[in-house]
């Protein structure tokens, strides 16, 4: 399959969840609850555009 | 009798002048220390007398300069307090200040140059390719640049050089000393930095934490773009882009920590009496090494193009559209490895950094020798002397001087260069025809080989020479190879060469695999056959030519290779 | 057989760097390291290599 939009939706949550899981990290050494926050937000975003890549994957695979 | 007394009256008054004048010489000796002790010093803070550097005058300045000679004077020294005018502590710090700036500018200009090494990469990979899939080509290239910056900034950094610090050559950076370690056979291994994510956190928003980011990501992006040239032509776009921040923020900085940060091949001298530990001073391994093993890794995962074999496995040559683009981008590689390798000193005033001069010609005549070596062997072998793998020898000679670079002699530069070349020939052979790995631009080779070959010749040639503050990874002394009297500095360097291929090409091959389960790498064959440029990127590369359409092969037949030609030429 | 050749890889790797504590000799450690190489080279080049052309693209 070609490129398309969904991939880049999924590309931008993988920078962001990636930018807010590294912050979430670095801030959670001050024990801030905005870190550990962050960090979780960061992972669910990771995680559902991992999802979302995969699908168009087995999308691409079953036409 | 009497003349016997006179003898021994002469030589006893010929002894006490003697004594008299070497008393009085001794006094001599010793009176300007006496009187430099007992000479109140310089108070620092006490005002100078200006009048006597002769500063050229207001009248003088009004006139201008055309000679050179007014322009920077005492005038121009900073004051701190200007009711005191100049003092000690003025001149002093503003001579210090003066080797960093020297230093500072040194380094950003060098990290200049090693960026626009991106656009001579650009330009070898696409003109490598096939017309085609210029556009998606040049756009990895192209975004290489942001993806792998981006990661950097977020945490690559942090782990490659957050504990590696204080870097005197550019002042201080002292934040950046916070190095993980993990406790294993009774000693201590640095893993990663663990200080400067963000450029933000605690003292990393400092001037020199600035400059040696930008140093340094340059450096990892250079190892980003190696791998979109092995993978060319079949790798999806998406992939590619999360492939790119893995190893900016993961990949390349571990292994860059470990030689570079403060990490546990650094440690290999201080902890286990080989040589100055692994030594890489510009990154054959680092840098290189990296990108080919990632790239080794990458296109055995993608599988070659389709209709690089045939069914026998025989190769067929699927020749780039743009030579001309491939000769003038390993011209602009070649000019700015002048930053990559001097600009590694991240110095020019102090600590025997004035070593940039050798360290330059090593790196120019090493990359002459290497396109030598290759241009010899296309030659006799196959009876032309090659274009692309003549830019691919001066590529190899570079990539290997790039470690060595700072540590040997113009002759092991050369001979250094020479085996590079050669060995990139024989390499881009036993890829394609033994391994049947597919390599469009020859990335494995030029960068995955010569930069192992580049590691290996630093515990060979290097000269003891080189003095960088007088220790090298904490050890004392310069660093010398097998050919100079150390074979512990080979012993580390094979043990950096073992890193190399055990852990970068199986973390690589991990991280790659995994986005292959969950992404998926190579694109759909209707769209390779198509070229990629319009299925991944939307647009033609070349909008105003036509390209000739290719074929599968079958039964052994030789692919077509897909050619440009102006659309007026293909009206019949 | 995949999983072989990564295995090969990293314990290519591993053996260098127990020879570091296992001996002092520059001998002993300079074979054990080349000894070590050749386990990962063998484990990237012949078996995984070999695991990626079983279904290489140009046998079908």
């Amino acid at each position: 399959m070609a490129a398309i939009p969904q991939q880049g939706t999924y590309l931008g949550t993988t920078l962001v969840g990636f930018t807010s899981l590294a912050a979430g990290l670095v801030l959670r050494e001050g024990h801030t609850v905005i870190g550990i926050l962050g960090a979780i937000v960061g992972l669910g975003l990771l995680v559902y555009s991992g999802i979302g890549l995969y699908r168009i994957k087995t999308l691409a695979l079953t036409r | 009798m009497s003349g016997c007394r006179r003898m021994t009256v002469g030589l006893w008054t010929a002894a006490f002048l003697l004594l008299i004048c070497g008393t009085a010489w001794a006094q001599n000796q010793t009176n300007p220390t006496t009187s430099a002790q007992a000479a109140p010093a310089p108070a620092m803070n006490a005002p100078l007398d200006v009048k006597a550097a002769q500063p050229p005058s207001a009248d003088d300045l009004a006139k201008g300069d055309p000679s050179g000679t007014r322009t920077g004077t005492v005038n121009d020294v900073v004051v701190a307090d200007p009711s005191k005018g100049l003092t000690l502590a003025d001149t002093v710090n503003q001579a210090g200040q003066n080797r960093i700036a020297i230093n500072f500018v040194w380094t950003l200009i060098a990290g200049f140059l090693v960026m626009f090494m991106q656009a001579g990469f650009a330009l070898v990979e696409t003109g490598l390719c096939r017309a085609k899939n210029a556009n998606h080509t040049m756009m990895m290239n192209f975004m290489v640049y942001g993806f792998g910056l981006f990661a950097y900034w977020v945490c690559g950094f942090a782990f490659q050089m957050g504990g590696g610090g204080p870097y005197s050559t550019l002042g201080g950076a002292n934040y950046l000393t916070s190095e993980h370690t993990l406790s294993f056979l009774g000693k201590t291994w640095g893993v990663f930095g663990t200080h400067g994510f963000f450029l933000t956190q605690g003292g990393s928003y400092d001037v020199a934490v600035m400059v040696l980011f930008l140093f340094q990501m340059v450096f990892m992006d250079t190892a980003l773009t190696i791998v979109t040239g092995a993978a060319a032509e079949r790798w999806k776009y998406i992939a590619f882009a999360i492939s790119s921040l893995l190893m900016g923020a993961l990949t390349y900085p571990l292994f860059a920590n470990w030689a570079w940060g403060g990490g546990w091949l650094s440690q290999l001298g201080t902890n286990f009496g080989l040589g100055h530990g692994y030594a890489d001073f510009a990154g054959s391994g680092v840098v290189h090494a990296v990108g080919g093993i990632t790239a080794l890794a990458l296109s055995m995962l993608l599988g070659p193009r389709i209709g690089k074999y045939n069914r026998d496995g025989s190769p067929n040559a699927i020749p780039g559209h743009d030579i001309v683009l491939v000769l003038a981008g390993c011209f602009i590689l070649a000019f700015g490895w002048f930053g990559f390798n001097p600009g590694s000193t991240l110095a020019a005033s102090g600590n025997g950094a004035l070593r940039i001069g050798s360290i330059a010609v090593n790196t120019m005549l090493a990359g002459c020798t290497g396109s030598f070596g290759a241009i010899l062997y296309m030659w006799i072998r196959y009876g032309k002397p090659d274009a692309s793998m003549s830019g691919n020898g001066l590529l190899a000679g570079l990539v290997a001087i790039t470690a060595p670079s700072g540590f040997v002699n113009t002759i092991g530069a050369a001979v250094i260069g020479l085996i590079a070349g050669v060995l990139v020939c024989l390499s881009v052979e036993f890829v394609e025809r033994v391994l049947k790995i597919d390599d469009p631009v020859g990335a494995i080779s030029v960068h995955g080989t010569n930069g192992i070959w580049g590691v290996i010749s630093v515990g060979l040639f290097a000269d003891g020479t080189s003095n960088y503050g007088g220790s090298w990874n904490g050890v004392s002394g310069s660093v010398r190879g097998l050919f100079y009297g150390d074979p512990g500095q080979l012993v580390a360097q094979l043990i950096g060469v073992g890193t190399l291929l055990g852990f970068v090409f199986a973390f690589s091959y991990a991280a790659n695999w995994l986005i292959d389960v969950i992404v998926g790498q190579r694109v759909s064959a209707e769209d390779e056959l198509a070229g990629l440029d319009i299925p991944e990127m939307g647009a033609l590369g070349y909008p105003d030519f036509v390209l000739k359409p290719e074929t599968i092969p079958s039964g052994g037949s030789p692919v077509v290779a897909a050619t440009v030609m102006p659309s007026y030429m293909s009206a019949d | 057989m995949k999983i072989v050749g990564i295995l090969l890889v990293l314990i290519g790797w591993l053996v260098p760097v127990a020879a570091l504590t296992v001996t002092q000799s520059m001998t002993a450690r300079l074979i054990l390291v080349l000894l070590g190489i050749s386990i990962s080279l063998f484990g990237v080049l012949w078996v995984l290599n070999k695991a990626h052309l079983k279904h290489a693209i140009w046998k079908s």
